[in-house]
């Protein structure tokens, strides 16, 4: 999953950027907010964080900027304001939430978490493919029974996989949702990666593949009947 | 008396009833006046009869004068009737009543001193309580007597005194039931005019009434209302102008308020936020702790600190608690002081210091306090200035004027900059500066009894600091 963060104070957006990707998000975050909105603009986040209050553009003018050009990410204020006609103002400008500072770490990734599995139409946190469980709130992944120990971004890369399970992924989409802006992705970062989460998710001898690769097309997550 | 119904009744009555006493007594005294003359013609036409009748009785047998004497003797009839109302009295010459009315009775009519021939007209009150009309006039020495009857003798050479009098009973009652009409309808009057005040203040008041009432639904929540001065009559507008001036005065003092309780929550919540995330984050991977923490942390509470002891400065300030200690501050000293902390930042942006001042200027002032307003000013301007700048510092006897170059201000934005949390970027960049600093000068400037204005010219904001 890829986050948008756009925060002005600096302190506070490194140690939310640091906290989303200790959590296996892959996290743009910037201070600026013309620059957020260009940041928007371009890449398909699965949420984005907006400040309201922020330099040279305003939160509600990038969330209704973001809208009219179409975009449907899922957009999370993050403002000192609490308001009753702020938080209004910013639930009819288009915004799907609203957290006000100062907020606890957990109800933060957990909304983020909401946000995210929004953009995929999920209303539950638990993804289920054949005999692979995976728990988005605890971040917990389980083939069979048995619990897979996954780094944040293997589990990341599993949760994505999953969450379009039946459709084609491509390596680019990978790399825009997995992947931030710090790793310059090469493709064969992609395919090491899936690589890599196919011996983990492989947990025995008779477990089915779930990974399969379209050739020259990404790759399709499904159970397929033996 | 405080009531406008009390003061308005009390001058109008007082008012009515001069006016109504002064009518009075010029009607009194006019009619009085003119009854009295009806009744000294009638005395004087009544001696001259007199005097006519005596000539017809004497002279001649001649029909016409007897038919003329006849009618004039039916006219001075009254006098002869015993119970005339008409009087008179003759004295020959010798001073000796000759002939007097019957209907006298007991009384006598006054013998008045008179010098001259014209007739004296007076009134008196005879002995038996009858109050008269008096005509006293004296006959030539050839002529006859009083208004006398038939077979009047004839007198000697030396002339009468004679006195005709007429009752005046009837017209004192006619005058005394004037008067009494007088006090009657003067007393109505006060009465109507009681109804009167007290019907119009009630009808007159009642926008006052609606005003008052209007007013008693006025609360905090509001103040965004005015009130509708299109019913009110013309001399209550200037005071429903004026409460909705005041009004709008509130209503931008309590917004004020409102905006800066909503900034503080927003100044405070942001370094609380950091410093919440900053140990939460660290708590929930405690093998990967940020060396960089306890920096963090640290910075996060100084921010804090500087944040609450520039609001209590301000609260005291404003408050107006604040003792001044006098004393003799030299004026660049103090500046170089205040730019210690700048330095650096002068530094980085390559700023063009420049300090302009006599020599050993000084002023006599509370050094505390205008420490805070150069540092503050000095800070704004290092903090705001574009790189490789020029920052201008004047220093005058009585003004100090610091100038910088702000090309993004404009002229809207100067009523703000001494607003409490006003930022010319609506967000805080930098978490330095508490945004009070401007406010935080200006109040220390009234505090020391000086002014601190900001203008804006050619994108140049200059800050000046004058004795007022």
């Amino acid at each position: 999953m890829r986050i948008l963060v756009v925060e002005d104070s600096n302190r506070l957006r490194e140690t939310i950027v640091l906290a989303l990707r200790r959590s296996g998000y892959a996290v743009d975050a910037t201070g600026d907010g013309r620059e957020g909105l260009e940041m928007a603009e371009d890449h398909p986040y699965d949420a984005a964080i907006l400040d309201i209050m922020l330099p040279s553009l305003d939160g509600i003018s990038i969330l209704k900027k973001l809208r009219a050009g179409g975009k449907r990410t899922p957009v999370m204020f993050l403002t000192a304001r609490d308001a009753i006609e702020d938080r209004v103002a910013g639930l009819r400008g288009g915004a799907d939430d609203y957290l006000v500072k100062p907020f606890a770490l957990e109800e933060l990734l957990a909304r983020v978490e909401a946000l995210c599995r929004r953009g995929y139409q999920k209303a539950s946190s638990e993804l289920v493919i054949g005999d692979l469980k995976l728990d988005s709130a605890a971040k917990i992944a389980t083939r069979a029974g048995i619990a897979l120990d996954l780094p944040a971004r293997e589990f990341a890369l599993l949760e994505y996989l999953m969450l379009r399970a039946g459709q084609i992924v491509t390596r680019t989409q990978i790399e825009e949702h997995i992947y931030d802006d710090l790793v310059s992705p090469m493709s064969n970062v992609v395919d090491s990666a899936v690589c890599a989460l196919r011996k983990k998710i492989a947990v025995g001898d008779d477990s089915l593949p779930l990974i399969h690769t379209r050739r020259g097309q990404g790759y399709v997550m499904e159970a397929r009947p033996a | 008396m405080r009531s406008i119904k009390q003061r308005l009744m009390f001058w109008l009555l007082a008012g009515l009833a001069v006016l109504w006493c002064g009518t009075g007594a010029g009607i009194y005294f006019s009619v009085r006046h003119s009854l009295y003359q009806s009744i000294d013609t009638a005395l004087a036409l009544d001696a001259r009869l007199a005097r006519f009748t005596a000539l017809g009785d004497s002279d001649s047998d001649d029909g016409t004068a007897r038919w003329r004497g006849q009618r004039l003797q039916d006219r001075l009839a009254d006098y002869h009737d015993p119970q005339g109302r008409s009087f008179y009295q003759v004295w020959n010459g010798q001073g000796e009543v000759s002939e007097r009315s019957e209907s006298l009775g007991d009384a006598t009519l006054p013998k008045l001193d008179i010098s001259g021939n014209d007739p004296v007209f007076s009134s008196t009150v005879l002995a038996n309580d009858r109050a008269v009309r008096l005509m006293s006039f004296r006959t030539a020495a050839a002529g006859g007597g009083g208004p006398k009857g038939k077979g009047k003798g004839r007198h000697g050479a030396s002339s009468n005194f004679i006195a005709l009098a007429k009752d005046t009973s009837e017209i004192e009652q006619t005058l005394a039931s004037l008067l009494g009409g007088i006090g009657i309808v003067g007393l109505l009057a006060a009465a109507g005019t009681f109804f009167l005040v007290t019907m119009t203040l009630r009808h007159g008041l009642h926008p006052l009434k609606t005003l008052s009432e209007q007013t008693q639904n006025i609360g905090a929540p509001s103040l965004k209302s005015r009130f509708d001065a299109a019913p009110a009559p013309a001399e209550l507008q200037p005071i429903y102008a004026a409460l909705n001036e005041l009004l709008h005065r509130l209503e931008q003092g309590f917004e004020r308020e409102r905006r800066f309780s909503a900034d503080l929550a927003h100044e405070m919540r942001t370094p609380v936020a950091e410093l919440k995330m900053l140990g939460e984050v660290a708590l929930k991977w405690p093998d990967q702790t940020d060396p960089e923490l306890p920096t963090h942390s640290l910075a996060i509470a100084s921010q804090l600190e500087n944040l609450i002891e520039a609001l209590l400065t301000l609260a005291r300030l404003e408050s107006g608690e604040t003792a001044l200690q006098l004393s003799t501050v030299d004026l660049s000293a103090l500046c170089h002081e205040c730019l210690q902390p700048c330095a650096e930042k002068v530094e980085a942006k390559q700023l063009d210091l420049r300090l302009r001042s006599e020599p050993g200027l000084s002023m006599e002032t509370d050094a505390r306090l205008l420490r805070i307003i150069l540092s503050n000013l000095l800070a704004n301007a290092v903090e705001y200035a574009p790189a490789s700048t020029r920052i201008e510092i004047e220093l005058d006897p009585g003004s100090i004027t610091i100038a910088n170059a702000a090309p993004e201000l404009t002229q809207e934005d100067l009523a703000h900059l001494f607003d409490r949390f006003w930022r010319a970027e609506k967000s805080r960049s930098n978490s330095a500066h508490s945004g009070l600093g401007l406010a935080l000068a200006r109040q220390a400037a009234s505090a020391i009894g000086c002014r601190l204005d900001a203008s804006l010219s050619g994108g140049v904001l200059s800050f000046t600091l004058k004795k007022c």
